[in-house]
């Protein structure tokens, strides 16, 4: 009797609340946990991080791309002022909401384990190697953009914390070299939850807009996939200087080029109603943001003020792409506004298409296949061989080929230029090259000299 | 020592008299100091009278000679009048011309004359008989125990009723006979004419509501046994305060219950009052509460034995208040466990009586008139030169256009002054508030059925245009009694409507510039330059303009509430009750905003105006079942209930927002163009449960010796889903000095109890969300091509523990010299252990405001109340009393450690006044200690924490500079009572606590320089540094800088405040008061907040002004 009552009063207190989604309900079915792995790309595809900071504005700003004078309400970030708003506020979205997703991911991958039986044992894999894989993926920005700049000199200085589980306790601050060495065992075990992922053997399956999308076959760009985490490898190794790691995971991606094929021409120069600007077919792993078109809107739009819009001086521009019209990169995303409303060339590559139904739309690609050419390129032993990668980038934008003796890394430097506008990967090629003095972009000349040192956010320092 | 007695019985007067001679006797030997003042009484008679009544003639007898009589009233009847002239005559002579002629006698005795007849009346020979009976109470269930015995005649055998009620005793057939028994009505059975055996009912006996503690969870004490610390007040007793609502009145008459002075809102009447019995028990955080959620240091309500929110114990119609009690310690709160921490306020309604249908009407009026002593803001002239002297005309850059720019503004503004203009702004929002209060209630019913129906209306208008809360309440009151049963059924609907002022805040007022001239045109006074920056623009807003604009913001709530009590008596010692109470309510909030209204002045013409629509429904249920042994054998009285409790709360919230109005809408939603942009309708919902299951017994021996003591455990969402549970317990002792025999016979002390308890209590004013890991789902604008996504709203702390809060409290309770001095004395340690605190850790852990059981907070303090009375006289119905009450503690903060630097870092950033440091009070302020102005440069000088002096502000030299806490406060309050009238004043009184003068911070200084085009008060121009060598407590007049918060800036605050005064009459003997059908009419005419006396300056009020209130009151019972 006793026991029954205790029993039925436990159950009387187990209340579960309406407007929220208990922890435990959404571990319990398929659909439950799908939804927690969606919210995690969706995290990553929010304004605070890759939905703009990371990739439209803050960081390409802090690159030097766009012309922002003094009268400018972003002069604060292109002119380094970290602890002024609004960067201070950026830096610091950007810190907190990156390990506000890590906690998510850690809580993921516990409760994914803690509730077994709920998943096939297939689906479980690919979730958990996907969940590892982001895990990676955020550390590695975070170091790139808070750590300290990387070289095998001062690769043990002490970065930032890593988290692999979800605690309330504060993980010490790791040397940088431990720091990417966590990353590499993370990418490691999320490659090997991630051989059956589908798209080995499929392909990247981009379904149809409006059908019904599978969750573990469509549209594998949007997910961590199996080459996904191979080509971030490439980039991490890279970043880490270690060139034979990076072109070795370069070259297993580019074998598989044929899964990401380079755009036309017919969509760079011909395509006038629907271009898809920002290359998706090439793109290993991206985001979709919902908001991309009200951030156009409020970024890059020609009708948005001086004080606000982010373009660069013309000839600052032009000197980027070598005043070079059949660069496909150059002709289809920067044009003068037809209303004459501006009369310098303003960013269209996030602009929407006249037709709503093209699947690539609301698309921010955040490793491409051109990036794994390039890191083979610069990781090639042989000058040569580098060049050969580099043209066959270039090839597919429009571009002659250069000749095998140019200077290698004074062409890479000129591609992460053009191909990354708005995708943010510039500012940690500029860090990882250890090239401080870059064109000033709100002057039609002259260099300034890009403070590195972004200082641990005040939540986090304050803390420590 | 003067005995004027009488007898109904004349026979047997001088029986008495001799007792009573030897009793007086007695004393007379034990207190000498009285004899010898008899003895100097023993004086010589002069009476000269013509005609007089036999009974005068004794009167002066006795006060002259010092004589006591001892006769009936009847003696009297057939006496003839007097006709006596003597002079410094001795007793006998007096007596002897005195009685000459009259049908009685006398003898004396000492100083004691009987009377008696001359002959003595013939007796009437009866012969006594055994008479049989049985005596049962109201439910015809047998009273064993009870005596029984023969009136006027004490010396005759007593009998005590057997087992099943039965007695046996002997009299005479013309005697009466007196029955009683403990908890019972004294009862008269004459036995002339009855049938054998009779039958006595007993009627319960209805013990003064002030002898009783209503804990109410239907478990009710005896105040003389019980070692809790409570406050009883009788809804008169409040009524006499304040007419307003309860918690106006209970501030005032005990000294634990502290309402929170809220400076910002004032006397906003739909601000909900923040209230703290014997300080807070949380540290408060907005974090740990969820929309359903209430103040974390709020005491508990119960009304009528089920919880309640404080929104219905404001809206409580006054005049159906029978009691309210405040429990304040672990004794007393116990039974409510984890909702006890806070202290709990039990309040009662009227219950039926039987009885003839009975109407009472009250009828009470109140008038609010704002109270603005407080303010002290510049007139135009001053305004201007204030202005001038902090640069506002002086151009910063040397654009010489912007020169004369600013040349011709200032002789604009000066034109203006010239001319005279010198705008009042702040009458512009205010009236005199009124409001108004109907309540009318009938009740009647026999012994087996009573009902009472009881309506009430309250309409009331606030200091500010517009603002208002209108409530309303009726009320239906059944009880059915039969036998062992009685039921009890009460069903409420009650409602109430709040509106907001379209005024908005007072502060705009305040802050509007006295040159501009009034006007309602334009949304702008002055669009105008900045001085410093001749690019951006400056617009000076018009408070009127907004005003005028359409709008609303309302606010109704309704709500039905059926209340079930059932009593069954198992046995004479077994009582089993169940209650359950039922309620649901709505609250609807409609607000509406102009499109031309300046909010919107940046606003794309199809996105201006704004229409917010929220509901809120609840839906409770309480039930309780409890089982009440009571055994009295010997001297041991033992009591035990057993208690077990279940509720449920439902809460559901919806709202959605609907913009861009047409302009001159009046705001009918269906104007609007869309709802808002990118908006989702917003939703919340919460259930909260809870189960316990209490025991509480009591013993005392001989009523000397008590102890208590309480055990219960909590079973509530609110806590870790590893915590479900959790216990609460209590214990306490009492000893009654009064009933020893070495006090009793001490005539001056007539109740001394001390008792003193321990126990831990709970607190569960938290959202329930703390313990479990929450997902939610993104915002509408974030999906993908999967679908939707969710992510971690809330990490769970699974561990996290109940509050729990330890007390241990004493008190000494005393009425001495015939209840003319009565009072208490208590002292109370209050531990709270651990805390709950929202800890933020470095956001690299992806975990905000994560909750942790850390901490403790502990706070000791004495309180007491004093009631004295230099006039006590209730047979001429006059009385006067004082009576002080005074509050006085103190808090610290311990086992913080170093986990909270954290918490005080951000304090520091957020520059607010708090820290969270152990062995520093909660109340602490914190500041940089500052020097005063140098008179050299105008600029602040700081004293480091190493003693160095510097003009610079570091947060690393924050200290502990100030309390708010006063050393102590209470009221200090008379009262005067003669016949039908009353008047009573009470005054609050507050020493040496600080304060944080805001008017100085903001007002004074810190000026930026946009806001020197605000009104400022009038120390910003007197009393700020001008020129060197100006000691001034204000730094430079020019400096438009921020200046950090420092001690200077905290002042040390004494405070006299009239809290109520009261003038009333009763009248209901006059003739014109039955002539109008009524039994009696009450009048009273009170004020409240009339004056505030204050050592410094400041504004009270800043987005709705205090008010003084004068109220009126009627009361009629047909």
């Amino acid at each position: 009797m006793t026991t029954i009552s205790i029993l039925s009063c436990k159950k009387f207190l187990d209340v579960q609340p309406e407007d929220k989604v208990l922890e435990t309900q959404l571990f319990s079915t398929k659909q439950g946990i799908k939804t927690v792995l969606n919210g995690l790309y969706i995290s990553l595809a929010s304004n605070q991080l890759y939905g703009d900071n990371l990739t439209l504005s803050t960081i390409d700003i802090l690159a030097q791309r766009y012309n922002i004078p003094s009268t400018h309400n972003l002069t604060k970030i292109a002119t380094y002022a970290y602890n002024d708003n609004p960067t201070l506020t950026r830096l610091e979205n950007i810190w907190t909401n990156s390990y506000a997703t890590i906690l998510n991911i850690n809580a993921f991958l516990e409760n994914v384990d803690k509730y077994p039986g709920v998943l096939d044992q297939k689906t479980e894999k690919i979730y958990k190697g996907e969940a590892i894989a982001m895990r990676a993926f955020l550390h590695f920005d975070l170091l790139r953009l808070y750590g300290p700049r990387y070289n095998t000199v001062d690769s043990t200085k002490l970065s930032l914390p890593y988290y692999e589980a979800t605690k309330s306790t504060v993980n010490p601050l790791l040397p940088a070299n431990s720091f990417i060495q966590k990353i590499i065992n993370d990418l490691n075990t999320a490659e090997t939850f991630l051989l059956e992922d589908e798209i080995i053997a499929n392909g990247v399956n981009t379904a149809a807009v409006n059908a019904t999308v599978d969750f573990l076959k469509n549209n594998r760009n949007y997910r961590l996939n199996y080459y996904a985490v191979k080509g971030l490898k490439a980039r991490v190794f890279l970043y880490r200087g270690d060139k034979v790691s990076a072109l070795k995971y370069a070259k297993e991606v580019m074998s598989m080029t044929s899964y990401f094929p380079w755009t036309t021409s017919t969509n760079a120069l011909s395509e006038k109603q629907n271009p898809d600007r920002v290359f998706t077919t090439e793109m290993m792993f991206g985001i979709m943001n919902t908001q991309l078109y009200t951030r156009y809107l409020s970024l890059f739009d020609p009708g948005v003020t001086d004080a606000n819009i982010l373009a660069p001086i013309t000839a600052r521009l032009n000197t980027v792409y070598e005043n070079n019209e059949n660069d496909y990169r150059f002709n289809l995303n920067w044009q003068i506004p037809t209303t004459g409303i501006k009369a310098y060339k303003t960013f269209y590559k996030y602009a929407d298409v006249i037709d709503k139904t093209k699947v690539f739309r609301f698309t921010i690609p955040l490793l491409k296949i051109s990036e794994i050419y390039l890191i083979a390129a610069e990781s090639e032993p042989l000058s040569a061989d580098g060049v050969g990668h580099l043209n066959t980038v270039r090839a597919n934008r429009g571009l002659t080929a250069l000749a095998t003796t140019v200077n290698i890394n004074t062409e890479l430097q000129k591609e992460y230029q053009k191909e990354f506008f708005g995708e943010g990967q510039l500012f940690y090629y500029y860090k990882r090259r250890n090239i401080t003095s870059v064109p000033n972009g709100s002057a039609a000349s002259g260099n300034v000299t890009i403070n590195y040192a972004v200082p641990m956010p005040q939540s986090e320092a304050l803390y420590r | 020592m003067n005995f004027h007695m009488t007898f109904k019985n004349g026979r047997d007067a001088r029986l008495y008299a001799r007792i009573l001679l030897k009793l007086k006797l007695t004393l007379i030997i034990l207190t000498t100091v009285i004899l010898q003042s008899s003895a100097a009484s023993f004086a010589q008679i002069t009476i000269n009278e013509k005609s007089a009544s036999l009974e005068s003639i004794l009167q002066k007898i006795r006060k002259q000679g010092g004589y006591d009589f001892f006769y009936s009233n009847t003696m009297l009847k057939n006496t003839k009048p007097v006709s006596i002239n003597v002079k410094n005559a001795g007793v006998d002579e007096v007596l002897a011309i005195t009685f000459k002629d009259q049908p009685l006698t006398y003898t004396i005795d000492q100083k004691t004359i009987v009377l008696r007849y001359n002959r003595e009346p013939e007796r009437i020979i009866s012969f006594q008989k055994t008479i049989t009976g049985k005596v049962i109470d109201e439910r015809n269930s047998a009273i064993p125990g009870a005596s029984v015995r023969v009136k006027s005649m004490p010396t005759a055998p007593i009998a005590i009723t057997d087992n099943n009620g039965n007695f046996m005793i002997s009299a005479a057939e013309d005697q009466t006979l007196i029955v009683s028994y403990i908890g019972y009505e004294t009862q008269e059975v004459v036995i002339a004419g009855k049938k054998l055996p009779l039958t006595v009912k007993l009627k319960e006996k209805e013990t003064m509501m002030k002898d009783i503690v209503i804990t109410g969870t239907g478990i009710n004490r005896n105040k003389d046994s019980f070692t809790g610390t409570t406050a009883t007040f009788t809804g008169d007793d409040l009524k006499a305060v304040s007419n307003n609502n309860v918690i106006q009145a209970l501030r005032t008459m005990d000294p634990s219950f502290l309402v929170i002075e809220n400076n910002l809102a004032g006397s906003n009447p739909n601000v909900m009052p923040v209230i703290e019995v014997r300080g807070k028990s949380s540290i408060p955080s907005a974090t740990l509460r969820d929309q359903f959620g209430n103040d974390p240091n709020q005491p508990l309500f119960v009304l009528d034995g089920f919880p309640t929110s404080l929104q219905t114990i404001v809206d409580l119609d006054m005049n159906r208040v029978a009691s309210v009690t405040i429990l304040k310690d672990a004794a007393s709160t116990a039974l409510y466990g984890s909702q006890a921490s806070n202290g709990v306020i039990v309040i009662e309604t009227i219950k039926p009586k039987p009885g003839e249908l009975r109407f009472t009407y009250t009828q009470d009026f109140r008038l609010e008139l704002p109270d603005l002593s407080g303010y002290n803001m510049m007139n135009a002239a001053e305004k201007l030169e204030f202005e001038r002297l902090s640069g506002r005309y002086t151009t910063r850059d040397a654009y010489p256009d912007n020169v004369v720019y600013l040349d011709n503004l200032y002789s604009r503004h000066l034109a203006a002054v010239k001319r005279g203009v010198d705008s009042y702004w702040l009458s512009e929002p205010l009236q005199t508030g009124y409001s108004t209060n109907s309540s009318i209630n009938a009740s009647g019913g026999d012994q087996s059925f009573t009902y009472n129906v009881g309506m009430n209306y309250r309409t009331g208008q606030g200091t500010m245009i517009g603002s208002g809360r209108d409530s309303y309440t009726g009320s239906v009151n059944l009880t059915y009694r039969k036998k062992a049963i009685n039921i009890n059924n009460i069903t409420y609907i009650r409602g109430n409507k709040a509106t907001e002022s379209n005024y908005g805040s007072f502060s705009n007022f305040v802050n509007a510039n006295p040159y501009f001239e009034k006007s309602y045109e334009s949304p702008f006074l002055e669009v105008s330059r900045q001085a410093n920056d001749n690019a951006t623009t400056l617009y000076v807003t018009n408070p009127l303009y907004n005003a005028m604009q359409a709008q609303y913001n309302t606010s109704k709530n309704i709500e039905v509430q059926n209340n079930f009590n059932a009593n069954y008596d198992i046995s004479r010692a077994l009582r089993l009750n169940a209650a359950l109470q039922i309620t649901k309510g709505t609250t609807t909030e409609k607000a509406y905003k102009s499109p031309e209204m300046s909010d919107f002045l940046d606003v794309p013409v199809l996105r201006k105006g704004k229409y917010t629509d929220s509901r809120t429904e609840n839906f409770s249920y309480q039930g309780n079942l409890m089982l009440t042994f009571y055994k009295t054998f010997n001297k041991h009285n033992i009591t035990v209930n057993w208690r077990n409790s279940i509720e449920e709360k439902n809460n559901n919230a919806y709202s959605t927002v609907a913009e861009g109005f047409p302009e001159g809408s009046l705001g009918n939603p269906r104007f609007a163009y869309s709802y808002l942009l990118n908006g989702a309708p917003q939703a919340s919902s919460g259930i909260f449960r809870s189960l316990n299951s209490a025991i509480s017994a009591n013993y005392s021996f001989d009523n000397k010796y008590l102890f208590d003591f309480v055990y219960r455990v909590d079973g509530s969402t609110a806590y870790g889903s590893n915590k479900q549970f959790s216990p609460y317990y209590s214990f306490g002792l009492g000893w009654n000095l009064h009933n020893e025999n070495f006090i009793k016979n001490k005539s001056w002390i007539n109740s001394l109890r001390l008792t003193g308890n321990i126990g831990v209590t709970g607190n569960q004013n938290f959202a329930n969300i703390s313990s479990v890991s929450m997902y939610n789902y993104n915002s509408n604008t974030s999906y993908n091509q999967f679908g939707q996504g969710v992510s971690l709203d809330v990490l769970g702390n699974p561990d996290l523990e109940a509050q729990k809060t330890r007390q241990i409290s004493t008190s000494l309770d005393f009425s001495l010299f015939k209840g003319r001095l009565t009072g208490y004395v208590n002292a109370y340690e209050k531990r709270t252990n651990p805390l709950i605190v929202p800890v933020d850790l470095p956001s690299s852990t992806g975990v905000f405001k994560y909750p942790y059981n850390i901490g403790s907070l502990t706070y000791k303090g004495v309180e007491t109340k004093l009631t004295f009375s230099p006039i006590y006289n209730l047979a001429q119905g006059f009385n006067w009393n004082i009576s002080l009450t005074a509050s006085s503690f103190k808090s610290k903060y311990d086992g913080f450690g170093n986990i909270l630097n954290t918490l005080n870092k951000q304090q520091e950033t957020n520059k607010t006044l708090v820290r969270y440091i152990d062995g520093n009070s909660a109340e602490a302020i914190w500041a940089i200690k500052s020097l005063g102005i140098d008179p050299a440069t105008g600029r602040e000088v700081f004293l480091t924490s190493d003693g160095q002096y510097s003009f610079d502000y570091t947060t690393a030299h924050i200290v502990n500079v100030g309390n708010t806490v006063p050393f102590a406060e209470g009221v200090i309050s008379t009262g005067v009572r003669y016949k039908g009238f009353s008047f009573a004043v009470g005054l609050r009184y507050r020493l040496g606590g600080d304060v944080f003068n805001t008017v100085l911070f903001n007002k004074v200084e810190n000026i930026s320089f946009t806001s020197i085009a605000n009104n400022q008060d009038r120390r910003a121009l007197y009393d700020r540094w001008k020129n060197p060598g100006d000691i001034a407590q204000f730094k430079g007049i020019s400096q438009t800088e921020t200046t950090p918060i420092s001690s200077r800036f905290v002042q040390k605050e004494n405070t006299l405040s009239s809290e109520s005064l009261n003038i009333g009459y009763l009248f209901d003997k006059q003739p014109w008061v039955k002539k109008f059908g009524m039994q009696s009419l009450t009048v009273n005419l009170q004020a409240n907040d009339f004056l505030y006396l204050s050592t410094i300056r400041r504004e009270r009020g800043i987005d709705y002004p205090f008010a003084r209130t004068i109220a009126f009151s009627l009361r009629a019972s047909f």
